[in-house]
């Protein structure tokens, strides 16, 4: 039963330990002897992925761990290794345990970490110095000299007070999980995760990733999450533009188009956001029906089923075995079959159709596009390290973007044209219902995403001014004065300033564009609260499981978003120096 | 332009010497100010003329729709006996040049039909709409003292605003709460009147009161546990008890969206001042708490309030919808608002805080006299947006089934009579919306300049 | 007690009164408070409606007045609970209602796994697909591609998911929480077919501008049996909900209506006798008075009149009896003997 992936929280809490303790050296801090450190260190981490690997077996798996310990000969040495489905237990006690185990290794670092503070004050945020009152002549409470009753004793108030807390929260805590607990049994409610791995029954179609009825939970969350992505990606995108341009034209000059953004921004966001969903969508769905379709160029078609365009194949399509042809003709059926025939013109052009359906956007052969990519990526990183160093050293500017932009989008289209790859267009075109072929992107997405940027943009926007306006305007007349034309010195000048004071709103806009697109159900779109916080929720019955990993999915992304905008936002700090 | 004629005739006076030549009349008057404002370079004309166009066809139809060609009066047109969406019906000539009934213009009937519901939901099944009029009126009756300092009368409407919670709850729901909550919130009235009335007699006895009211409030409530307060309660039935199931409309909307607003700042500046403790246990609790709450969408929240929360419970005890979507309400605004207090604190120089603790104060103390006046005044911007971030995320509860007042809008347009009112619907919805969010960010820019008392370097 | 302060508390605190309810005993909590607590869904037209004046109507409210009549002698003594798909069986879980009657299909799954008891039907349905005739389609068969617009949260959506796979068809689904929204989606043309249980399908049609240009297919996919559930384990509670749905059936049978249920209190008719209470105790049996199913009738009508009332021909929803007629008229309405 071991498994590659049950090693992954113990090496982490290593390089854990191992990184603090640079970190620690590097301060200059007094280090615990090696000795401390090993037998610390060493606790923590053992009892940290202890703890974590009771918890998974026992309350998630039903288990009672036989080997809690791992031996160290199996480490590195599982050999069986292989991408198992998410549905195969093993698998999915890997992956709680390393969900798991990690906070429980964290938690144990956390208490060594906090253990040698105590003796070494190294300083944290767990412990913060008490206020040195000395400096006003007052002797304070608990250090020294202090003689009163134990009541006023700032220490034994400040230690009865968070014995006081964690005792009511851990007794409300109780009540809850155990009135849960009962409540789950007494009604018969099914508990635990295995529910991910029952057949979903339910299709998940009109996002990026359809999900049949025969495929499991599992498989529909992973759309529904893949869905919430892409919304939540490509509303930051559009928002932010958008944002910033309002926010732009709020300042212009120009009397009319101020009063207009202006305009667009106190309405915009004075309206709640779930009413401007609706709204959004109740006006795509007039767009005329798939068979009156807007056209443009005949190659993309607007209608209130969705936005189409046609579909870019890079490389060719799969060869099939004659194995995978026969078992792809019997999953498919007799009537499906026919049409297929019929369509293909003849029995022996079926081979060629098969591999058709089954073609990736990126065939055999794509890999030179990959490949010329990552050179051009390469190419343009040393150009701009050496044209940065240039104009450092003689003051000569180099067409910077033009080259990047150039060699990034020409250099892979070269590659491509000397390969010989297939580029191929597929169109899409109008068959029965709907169409058929091409790429779509249904009306409900476009409503919603429309809606969120458009309503995040109002925010961005005023984040925007607000942050140009935090700018002097002596930067202004500063650059004009080098003669910088008007976007150069908002480019180079007032914007990097500017971002200082955008990034951190900026990020909560972000988390909350992310947020919103859980008002996806409203239009029908199906991302993450769709699937498993809605029909799997409904179809299972098991509300508790479903509810927290929803919120477990949000507190993720909310996490990771922060992050990388934190780290961002440390960037960009750096460069005012 | 007045300017400029007086500081001439002043010239003339004076000194008598050589007139300035009146500005170019490319620089004044209607023509100077089009030259500045809206053509002033290359760009900013192609600008003018694309946001010209924007309007040419953005707001002739939409004044068209709205007041021109809309109904506005509810009579049966049609006299099929019924008003509904055909009463709005006009002859129009569709693409073929060929007379047909449609509607052209918003049918505002729809609205003035539903407009009880709209407002109040079914309130007027059990009680009369007199109540929830009279609790709207006192909204804004015990609103006004809080938001303006000159409104005449000023203290005995504080003190009205304190006592109205009680008779809007009296009023809406119609009974009144257990016999010890009405003691203790009598109590807080009472200790609240010295701070109100500064030369009132007995203002000596009442203060020492208002002093161990705190400890008398927890034991009085600490008591209510071992009493059973069936039916006692100092408001006897004189009005009909309306069941919350029945409150819908702006009237829901606005019972979230106060008691949001309401509880979420105590509770926020609680978890503020928890965040920033020296006990790191009292500290990780609220960041946790606060970080979750951050972290999650309000409608999983409200998923968990209506699925989740149940469970949460001894078996046999359930309650009200409206309170478990309250709850969550509350705490999902207070996180925010946490957040925002916090902001504040961390602006208050360091000094403020030792300088109160050199002064010997306790640190309640020294927080509420010295640190949270500072600290709140810095962000009221940041809580009126989140109070009307708050107001505006009460639409999600129609998530969970409650009515308020767009799921009001939403259900009248199930009615067969008046299927298609989508728009006006919306737009109605919106324009409340919309009044009240504008109204409170307009009052949160006034209030920052009213209260920048010269710190402005 | 306890319960009744923790209420008291949490309920006080917000000033909102909070309901207890659902101890073991549904009967004696209901009889208790004098009111029960009865969870419809937030709106289908002639199941659960409200009307112009915030009264609720419908089939699925006949059940819940019915058994307010057996057990408290009114039938105006029920809290309706508006609940969406999603949250209904919490609801009931929970104690928040006392009986769910919300076109909620009996299966397997929901009787079993949810841990719930259905305790009858009070209508046979199906589902059905509804298309415009403009385009040309006369059977489900042809639906391959199509875009169908369906609820969330039902059993729609996964019969939908067998029937097109079962058909090798291919369709796009939107998914939306309420039927009226369903129905906007179609008629704006944002989907080409609407599905959902037929009886609803032929209520909707009726609330289109020009019913006529619409057309349900055919085909019916699935078994419906619509009915009242209460909680697994309480059997005394269990067989109240069952057999007042059950005496409105029988009053149907014996021909017992509102209008004439006094004189036939003195029928010679002995199952007429034991169903009004003149003969036997059944009323004791169940917990309630002797009169109970008199009350039914009385207060709220047979099956017949409650089906003409809210969903038959001679209403906007124009259904006909079908399958929901009774078994000695070639339906499979079939109540046991009451004895």
């Amino acid at each position: 039963m071991t498994h590659f992936a049950d090693y992954i929280p113990y090496v982490a809490c290593l390089l854990a330990i191992v990184t603090f303790n640079n970190r620690a050296q590097q301060a200059g801090n007094p280090l615990p002897s090696s000795l401390t450190f090993a037998i610390s260190g060493g606790a923590a981490f053992l009892i940290g992925a202890w703890i974590g690997n009771w918890i998974i077996y026992w309350y998630f798996l039903g288990i009672q761990p036989a080997n809690i310990l791992p031996h160290p000969d199996t480490v590195f040495s599982t050999p069986d290794w292989k991408w198992v489905p998410i549905c195969d237990p093993v698998r999915v006690s890997s992956l709680a345990k390393t969900l798991l185990v990690t906070p429980g290794c964290l938690l144990g670092i956390a208490c060594a970490m906090f253990a040698w503070n105590r003796q070494y004050g190294l300083e944290n945020r767990f412990i913060r110095p008490p206020p040195d009152y000395s400096k006003f002549g007052v002797v304070a409470a608990g250090h020294g000299g202090f003689e009163g009753s134990l009541i006023n004793n700032p220490k034994v108030r400040s230690v009865v007070t968070q014995i006081v807390v964690i005792g009511s929260v851990a007794l409300l805590f109780y009540f809850i999980v155990a009135n849960t607990a009962h409540n789950l049994d007494r009604l018969g409610i099914a508990s635990g995760f295995k529910f991910l791995c029952d057949p979903a029954r339910y299709d998940v179609t009109g996002g990026f990733m359809p999900v049949s009825s025969t495929e499991t939970h599992w498989a529909a969350f992973t759309a529904g999450l893949l869905n919430t992505f892409v919304v939540a990606v490509f509303g930051c995108i559009a928002a932010t533009i958008l944002g910033v341009i309002i926010g732009v034209l709020r300042l212009s000059n120009n009397w009319i188009v101020s009063k207009l953004a202006a305009v667009y921004v106190e309405t915009l966001r004075n309206i709640p956001v779930l009413l401007q969903i609706l709204f959004w969508y109740g006006i795509f769905i007039l767009l005329p029906a798939p068979r009156q379709s807007l056209k443009i160029f005949d190659t993309f078609y607007l209608n209130n089923r969705g936005f189409l365009g046609p579909k870019l194949f890079v490389g060719d399509a799969p060869v099939l075995s004659a194995e995978q042809q026969a078992t792809m003709i019997s999953e498919m059926g007799d009537v499906k079959y026919q049409r297929l025939v019929e369509e293909a013109g003849g029995e022996e052009n079926v081979a060629a159709a098969l591999a058709e359906s089954v073609r990736p956007v990126f065939g055999d052969g794509s890999s030179v596009l990959f490949i010329s990519l990552i050179v051009a990526f390469f190419a343009v990183w040393f150009y701009r390290r050496w044209a940065r160093k240039r104009q450092e050293a003689t003051g000569q500017q180099s067409p910077v973007f033009l080259v990047s932009a150039g060699t990034i989008i020409l250099f892979p289209i070269l590659c491509l044209l000397i390969a010989g790859t297939t580029l191929e267009l597929q169109h899409t075109e109008l068959k029965g219902f709907n169409f058929v072929g091409g790429t779509s992107i249904s009306v409900s997405f476009v409503a919603l995403w429309f809606a969120l940027s458009v309503y995040t943009a109002a925010f961005i926007a005023e984040i925007v001014r607000a942050g140009i306006l935090a700018v002097p305007y002596g930067q202004t007349e500063a650059s004009y004065a080098l003669g910088l034309r008007p976007g150069q010195a908002m480019r180079l000048n007032i914007l990097p300033q500017a971002l200082r004071v955008i990034v951190p709103p900026l990020t909560s806009q972000y988390l909350n564009l992310t947020k919103n697109s859980s008002l996806a159900q409203v239009v029908g779109f199906l991302e993450i609260v769709g699937t498993i916080g809605g029909i799997t929720l409904n179809q299972t019955g098991q509300a508790v499981e479903c509810i927290v990993i929803t919120m477990a999915v949000y507190l993720i992304i909310s996490l990771v978003i922060s992050v990388f905008m934190n780290w961002y936002n440390k960037r960009i700090a750096l460069v005012e120096r | 332009m007045s300017d400029v004629t007086a500081n001439q005739s002043n010239l003339r006076v004076l000194g008598g010497g050589i007139a300035p030549r009146p500005a170019p009349a490319t620089t004044v008057g209607v023509v100077g100010w089009l030259r500045e404002n809206l053509f002033s370079s290359l760009l900013n004309t192609i600008l003018t003329i694309l946001s010209l166009i924007l309007l040419y066809f953005t707001v002739p139809p939409i004044i068209e729709w709205a007041f021109l060609d809309a109904f506005w009066t509810s009579f049966d047109y049609d006299g099929n006996g019924e008003i509904g969406r055909n009463d709005c019906r006009v002859e129009v000539l569709d693409a073929d040049g060929k007379a047909i009934n449609a509607v052209r213009g918003a049918c505002w009937m729809f609205v003035a039909e539903r407009w009880e519901q709209l407002l109040f939901g079914d309130f007027f099944k059990d009680g009369s709409l007199l109540r929830p009029t009279l609790a709207f009126i006192g909204l804004f009756i015990a609103v006004a003292p809080m938001l303006f300092d000159q409104v005449p009368g000023r203290n005995v409407l504080l003190l009205f605003a304190v006592v109205y919670p009680l008779l809007a709850i009296w009023l809406l729901s119609g009974t009144g709460i257990g016999i010890y909550y009405e003691l203790v919130y009598l109590g807080l009235i009472v200790s609240i009147l010295p701070f109100l009335f500064p030369h009132m007699p007995m203002r000596e006895p009442l203060t020492k009161f208002a002093r161990i009211y705190p400890l008398l409030a927890v034991v009085l409530i600490a008591a209510s546990f071992f009493v059973s307060a069936d039916g006692l309660t100092l408001v006897p039935g004189i009005l009909t008890s309306v069941d919350t199931h029945l409150w819908g409309g702006l009237l829901l909307t606005m019972v979230i969206g106060v008691v949001g607003i309401v509880l979420s700042l105590p509770i926020g500046v609680v978890l503020a001042l928890g965040r920033r403790s020296h006990m790191p246990a009292v500290k990780l609790l609220c960041v946790i708490f606060i970080e979750f709450i951050r972290g999650v969408p309000l409608i999983t929240l409200l998923f968990m309030a209506s699925n989740m929360l149940p469970l949460f419970f001894p078996e046999g005890y359930d309650f009200d919808k409206l309170v478990r979507a309250l709850i969550v309400v509350v705490m999902f605004s207070a996180a925010y608002m946490a957040e925002v207090i916090r902001g504040g604190l961390q602006a208050i120089p360091k000094g403020q805080y030792e300088a109160a603790d050199a002064l010997g104060l306790s640190y309640w103390k020294s927080m509420y006299l010295i640190i949270l006046p500072q600290a709140l005044k810095i962000v009221i911007p940041g809580i009126v947006n989140s109070f009307i971030g708050l107001f505006k995320d009460t639409t999600l509860v129609l998530i969970i089934g409650l009515f308020d007042i767009l799921n009001t809008a939403k259900l009248a347009l199930t009615d067969a009579k008046w299927i298609g009112s989508v728009k006006e619907a919306y737009a109605f919805v919106a324009l409340v919306y919309f009044i009240f969010c504008f109204a409170m960010s307009r009052y949160s820019i006034w209030l920052e300049g009213k209260l920048e008392t010269g710190h402005k370097r | 007690m306890k319960i009744k302060l923790a209420s008291l508390v949490l309920g006080a605190v917000v000033g909102v009164s909070a309901a207890t309810a659902a101890s073991a005993a549904t009967l004696d909590d209901v009889k208790a408070r004098g009111e029960l607590l009865c969870g419809v869904s937030t709106g289908v037209a002639g199941f659960a409606a409200k009307d112009d004046s915030g009264n609720w109507g419908g089939v699925d409210v006949d059940v819940c007045k019915a058994v307010a009549a057996a057990v408290l002698g009114d039938a105006g003594k029920v809290k309706y609970v508006p609940t969406t798909s999603k949250e209904r069986f919490t609801a009931l879980q929970s104690g928040e209602v006392d009986l769910l009657s919300r076109v909620t299909t009996w299966t397997f799954s929901r009787d079993v796994k949810l841990g719930f008891e259905f305790t009858g039907v009070n209508y046979y349905d199906g589902q059905g697909f509804m298309v415009k005739k403009s385009l040309g389609v006369t059977s489900a068969l042809q639906l391959d591609g199509a875009t169908v617009c369906v609820q969330t949260g039902t059993t729609t959506e996964l019969n939908l998911a067998d029937y097109f796979r079962t058909n090798n068809m291919t369709y796009k689904a939107v998914n939306v929480e309420t039927a009226d929204e369903s129905v906007e989606n179609y008629v704006n043309n944002a989907c080409d077919v609407y599905t959902t249980d037929s009886s609803a399908l032929a209520a909707q049609r009726s609330g289109l501008a020009d019913p006529s240009a619409h057309l349900v297919l055919p085909e019916i996919i699935s078994k419906e049996p619509l009915g009242p559930l209460v909680r697994h384990g309480d059997n005394q509670w269990g067989d109240v909900v069952r057999w007042s749905l059950n005496a409105m059936v029988i009053a149907e049978e014996k021909g017992v209506t509102m209008a004439n249920v006094d004189e036939m209190k003195g029928s010679n008719d002995p199952e007429i006798k034991r169903l009004l209470g003149s003969d036997g105790d059944m009323g004791a049996q169940l917990g309630l008075s002797a009169d109970w199913a008199y009350q039914i009738v009385k207060q709220v009508g047979n099956y017949g009149e409650s089906f003409e009332a809210h969903i038959g021909v001679n209403t906007p929803i124009g259904l006909d009896r079908g399958l929901n007629q009774l078994w000695t008229k070639g339906g499979i309405l079939y109540a046991p003997p009451m004895r």
